[in-house]
């Protein structure tokens, strides 16, 4: 899991800008002011091109902090 | 899915602003563009907005961010304003379906005040191409 959120983060920094990004499970997207409906879509999809997977659209809605996203990422991983 | 033309119908192009006064000066008294619409604030989008009729039934959306809308101001900042395409729909859930099928990924669902408060929704392509559908 924390190699994940370091891979999560350095992509976070990159595609809003923000040095001080600094994620951990239970960040939310209330915690980084950058993190918008936007910017959510671009963060999916610099993350689906990292680690060459594709999310559906409920997998994308289900996920309320970075543990949910990074337990998604696994799994994905794990059925590669 | 290549019937979908039929299904959309272009209303306009989204064109970003930092101020919406300087941009009517040069599209309505400049260029002779028709102001079709009072300026428009969208709270839930944090944008103030404005159409202007560029040809029959082809509008200019003016956007101008409100508060902090840090996602809108970093487009602007890149210095690409004509940043979204919006097309009427008649069935706004089906096309937000289909499109979602199609790989397409949705950003949000809202009411428009622009639209006399009709569904809109915006949508990233898969080459992250930013498209708004409006219930027509």
């Amino acid at each position: 899991m924390q190699d994940l959120i370091k891979q999560l983060n350095e992509i976070f920094i990159d595609v809003l800008d923000n040095n001080a990004i600094s994620l951990t499970e239970t960040t939310t997207a209330t915690d980084i002011a950058e993190w918008d409906s936007l910017s959510h879509i671009q963060l999916v999809v610099a993350i689906e091109k990292h680690f060459h997977i594709r999310f559906t659209a409920s997998e994308i809605q289900s996920w309320k902090n970075i543990g949910d996203m990074c337990r998604s990422i696994d799994t994905k991983l794990k059925a590669k | 899915m290549g019937d979908l033309q039929e299904s959309l119908r272009l209303h306009h192009i989204g064109c970003l602003t930092e101020n919406m006064e300087e941009s009517l000066n040069t599209y309505v008294d400049i260029l002779g563009f028709k102001k079709t619409s009072d300026i428009v604030a969208i709270a839930d989008q944090q944008v103030k907005v404005c159409f202007l009729e560029t040809a029959p039934g082809v509008f200019l959306e003016l956007v101008e961010p409100q508060g902090e809308n840090i996602a809108l101001r970093k487009i602007l900042k890149s210095k690409n304003p004509y940043y979204h395409t919006g097309y009427l729909v008649k069935d706004l859930p089906g096309m937000v379906s289909r499109l979602q099928e199609a790989g397409f990924y949705l950003v949000n669902r809202f009411i428009s005040e622009a639209f006399d408060n009709k569904e809109c929704a915006f949508l990233y392509t898969r080459e992250m191409h930013l498209i708004e559908l409006i219930e027509s």
